[in-house]
């Protein structure tokens, strides 16, 4: 019973091994992880977006009319998430650092930095990431310690600079709204 | 041949026998209770709850299909997409306060496999889009909108894919022939 049963299983262990591996967006290149970013704040995020897999099939389904050729870029994507806080000037400098870390890290990780605005009263970073020759992935830091203003963008797939602005007007992320990066 | 005044009988009949127990939802009335424990201050009074499942959405698609339109044959194609529909409003008749506000319910759900989709927090509300996969589809989304009028919990399962994927068809199909109207008018 058992010669019957055992390559069964093993097959099944492998076929699942191999959906979970194809479905763990936290291995691609282009993915970075938000939550560390949440131990920076002493408060919750006010915004929050999450959007994978299926909903991202199913907003890019709701686009096609409107806008086929966003639609066209979400099917490319494999993530969207964002995080804004409300920051208090205050901790302007500690998250400053923090970020500046982060960075480096990122670099180090193989992520270029495209742009890097640093002001008095805010901090913008925009990084992308390759992989065989395409955008893996872009992350975005807007940091100021207006209302609303500090937001983390990452997204994961295969992004056209040019039609960023898009994404942003989409998922209503005012940092990207209105952006294309020169790439 | 049934006479019209049997046929209406028999739709309200129906329509008695699957609406039975739809003005209320366990989950959505234990989100609300959740809010109001974890957040004393808060006070939500009950206006409308609407549960709907399977047996009341296929028979409100049947009686959709009776109808000649092609509308109603879309609609009745739609609800069969969709397995159940809670929407609870409430009156907010005391705010709770949204500094750091973080309802356990969402860790309820998360810990029962949905996933925040988004939350957006203004001065005065709040939203939270939570939603579930199965099979690679989206089959569940639930919706908290809190505003300083009114509380609103909605939850809607089924093939939310591939009733998207419907009614964007036919939207197109709509359009292609609006457009075509037009250009023969002209």
């Amino acid at each position: 019973m058992w010669k019957r049963i055992l390559p069964c299983a093993l097959l099944l262990l492998a076929l699942t091994s191999a959906a979970w591996a194809q479905d763990d967006i936290t291995r691609d290149p282009g993915y970075i992880d938000l939550d560390q970013v949440e131990d920076w704040f002493d408060k919750e995020p006010t915004i929050i977006v999450n959007v994978k897999g299926a909903l991202l099939d199913l907003v890019a389904e709701a686009s096609r009319y409107e806008d086929p050729e966003l639609a066209d870029m979400l099917r490319k994507l494999k993530s969207v998430q964002v995080r804004g806080y409300d920051m208090r000037w205050a901790d302007f400098d500690n998250i400053q650092e923090r970020a500046r870390t982060m960075v480096r890290r990122l670099e180090d990780q193989g992520w270029d930095t495209v742009v890097r605005v640093r002001d008095d009263d805010e901090d913008v970073n925009i990084h992308v990431r390759e992989n065989d020759g395409a955008i893996a992935g872009m992350f975005v830091m807007v940091i100021s310690p207006d209302d609303d203003e500090t937001v983390f963008v990452s997204i994961v797939g295969e992004i056209d600079p040019e039609q960023i602005g898009r994404l942003g007007r989409k998922f209503d992320i005012d940092p990207l709204d209105d952006m294309s990066v020169d790439y | 041949m049934p006479t019209r005044s049997s046929l209406i009988t028999l739709i309200l009949l129906l329509a008695a026998v699957s609406l039975t127990g739809c003005v209320y939802s366990r989950e959505i009335a234990q989100t609300r209770r959740d809010l109001e424990r974890h957040y004393p201050e808060a006070d939500f009074d009950r206006q409308i709850i609407i549960n709907l499942g399977p047996r009341s959405l296929h028979t409100f698609g049947w009686l959709a299909g009776l109808a000649p339109e092609d509308e109603a044959q879309m609609a009745r194609d739609y609800l069969y997409e969709i397995d159940r529909v809670k929407v609870g409003i409430y009156q907010v008749d005391s705010m709770p306060d949204l500094d750091d506000f973080d309802p356990p319910s969402i860790r309820r759900f998360e810990r029962d496999g949905w996933e925040v989709a988004v939350k957006a927090q203004e001065d005065d509300g709040v939203v939270w889009v939570l939603y579930r996969e199965r099979y690679d589809q989206v089959r569940d989304i639930y919706a908290i909108v809190l505003s300083d009028e009114e509380l609103v919990l909605a939850r809607v399962k089924g093939h939310l894919n591939r009733l998207l994927e419907k009614v964007m068809d036919d939207h197109y199909r709509i359009h292609e022939f609006v457009d075509e109207l037009e250009i023969g008018y002209r």
